[in-house]
This record gives structure tokens, C-alpha cells and sequence, in this order.
């Protein structure tokens, strides 16, 4: 079999490589949308430990004021 | 007595902390990458090129390698959510409801793939993409099932609520899963009858590649299901301090 017969697949090369393509591309955006929500979930926490850390200086700001 | 009766349930509550499985996971995940990647070369090799050609369908049977195993997660995968929706209802346990939010996303993909798969096959073996019978109604409202559960669960700003709410419905459209397993055999459809393992409905030089590839998918969904398991988990305890330690920022 030649490079070029294994790619036509007879006449259904269309269908099959969509098919296996597709699959791919759909598994690959998933692991893509993954990363994208651990970045975000991430970022929420980041930017709420800063408040926690803000919190804390201005309470002991307020004391040393006091 | 009492020791091994706790032992034997320990799993149970390992399984029931988030920080163990977040912990324990991330050994796992290497492993179980490996072992897929591994059975998906085979698998591939036999289902593009080492395996037969039909004599009828040409080489569009080699579509059967991918659609049926994708077919055949997207109804586990319904039938484990709502197994866990059972689990986080009766035990309210936590972590059957996070397993229950993680498993929905990665159950679409599959019946999505299962569609497209199946319209691309139909294409060139019946002349038609689509036609609105049984197998395929009901795999179709299998998706809206999924699509439905995850804009519930998050149309709730309580996630208790959410999670019961979700869980209701996961249980309750559970009842779709032997509709579409059953299509074939109650309704006269276009889709072929059952034949996966039985006895000689299907050709040895294509069952085994076919159970290659649908071995090769259900660790690759088991993967899925553990990587966004993670993410619910940090998702969930974003606030405690295990976590905080655990992740990097």
C-alpha cells in the first residue's frame, strides 16, 4: 500500500480522517478549556488572598493609629 | 472483627476527601497517561490500517473504532453521574457531588463525538446523515440531557441547591440510557442491532482492535474525569488551607 492509497482509504477517505479529526480536535479543546478554567479558578484565588492580606494591614494600621 | 469491617470501607473515606484525591491523584494521572497513550498507538495502528476492510462498507468501518467506544462511554458516563447524584443525595457526601459536576462536561464530549462520528459514517454506508429514528433521537436528547444538567447546576448562586437540583435530574434522566441501548432491538431503526460481543456478528481481526480502542477510551475518560474532578476540588476548597499550601501560585 502506497502513502497516497492509506490516505484516500478507497473512497471514504473523507469521512474516515473527519471522523478521527474531529475526535481529536474535540478532545484537544477540552484539555485547552481545562487549563483556561485552572488559570481562572487561580486567578480567583490569588485575588481573594490579597484581600485577606489588604484585611489584615489595615486592621494592623488601625492599632498602631489607635 | 470491627478492624477489618472498618479497613474494608476505608477506600470509601479516602474517597470522600477531596485532599486525599487531590492529593493521590496527581500520582496517578503519569500512569494512567502512559497506559493510554500506549493503548491508543495499538489501537490506532489496527483501526487506520492493520485491520480489515469490510467487504460491504469499505474502508468507513474504520469510523466503528471510534464511534462505538465513544457510544459506549456516553452512556456509562450518564449512568456514573447518576450513580454519583444516588451516592451525594443518600450519603451527602461531598465529593459524589464533585465527581457528578466533573463527569458531565466529559459525557457530552463523548456523545458529541458518538454523533458526528455516527452522521459521518451514515454519510457514505445509508445515503443520509440524520434521520430521526430511535437510536438516534435518543442519543441526540442524551447530549440535551448533559447540556441541561450543566445549565441547571449552574443557574443556582447556592450550590447545595444546585447540586440537589442537578442530581435530580441526573437520576431522573437516567432513565434514557436503556432507551438508547434498547432502540435497536424495541423499534425498527437504521441503526444496526447490537453485535459488539457477540458471538460472531463481528469479524476477530476487528473485535480486538475495536476492545483495544474501547479499553483506550475509557482510561482516556477516566483521565478527563480526574483532571476536571481537580479543578472542582480547587473550585470548591479554594479556601482552605490545604489547598492554598498545595497549589502554587
Amino acid at each position: 500500500m502506497t502513502l497516497q492509497e492509506f490516505f484516500a482509504m478507497g473512497n471514504h477517505g473523507f469521512y474516515v480522517w473527519w471522523s478521527y479529526g474531529l475526535t481529536l480536535l474535540v478532545i484537544v479543546l477540552l484539555f485547552i478549556g481545562f487549563a483556561w478554567y485552572k488559570k481562572q479558578l487561580l486567578n480567583k484565588i490569588k485575588s481573594f488572598k490579597r484581600e485577606i492580606g489588604q484585611k489584615a494591614r489595615s486592621v494592623k494600621t488601625e492599632k498602631i493609629s489607635d | 472483627m470491627a478492624n477489618s469491617s472498618m479497613s474494608s470501607w476505608r477506600w470509601f473515606h479516602q474517597l470522600g476527601s477531596p485532599k486525599w484525591f487531590y492529593q493521590k491523584s496527581a500520582k496517578w494521572l503519569p500512569w494512567l497517561w502512559a497506559i493510554t497513550t500506549m493503548l491508543l498507538a495499538f489501537g490506532l495502528y489496527y483501526s487506520l490500517y492493520a485491520s480489515p476492510v469490510d467487504y460491504q462498507q469499505g474502508n468507513s468501518v474504520r469510523i466503528m473504532y471510534i464511534h462505538v467506544p465513544a457510544a459506549a462511554l456516553s452512556m456509562v458516563g450518564y449512568l456514573s453521574m447518576a450513580v454519583c447524584a444516588v451516592i451525594g443525595l443518600v450519603w451527602k457526601m461531598k465529593m459524589s457531588f464533585m465527581a457528578m459536576r466533573a463527569i458531565a462536561p466529559i459525557g457530552a464530549l463523548f456523545t458529541l463525538i458518538t454523533l458526528f462520528t455516527g452522521s459521518l459514517w451514515g454519510l457514505p454506508t445509508w445515503g443520509t446523515w440524520w434521520e430521526w429514528d430511535a437510536r438516534m433521537t435518543s442519543e441526540l436528547v442524551l447530549l440535551f440531557l448533559y447540556l441541561g444538567f450543566i445549565a441547571l447546576h449552574s443557574s443556582f448562586s447556592d450550590r447545595n441547591k444546585a447540586d440537589r437540583s442537578a442530581a435530580i435530574l441526573a437520576i431522573v434522566g437516567a432513565i434514557n440510557v436503556p432507551i438508547i441501548y434498547g432502540s435497536v432491538k424495541w423499534w425498527n431503526t437504521l441503526h444496526q442491532a447490537y453485535s459488539v460481543t457477540k458471538k460472531g456478528a463481528i469479524a476477530p481481526e476487528m473485535q480486538t482492535p475495536l476492545f483495544i480502542m474501547i479499553g483506550a477510551f475509557y482510561l482516556l475518560f477516566a483521565i478527563m474525569v480526574i483532571v476536571r474532578l481537580r479543578l472542582e476540588i480547587i473550585n470548591r476548597e479554594a479556601k482552605s488551607k490545604w489547598l492554598q499550601a498545595e497549589i502554587t501560585l
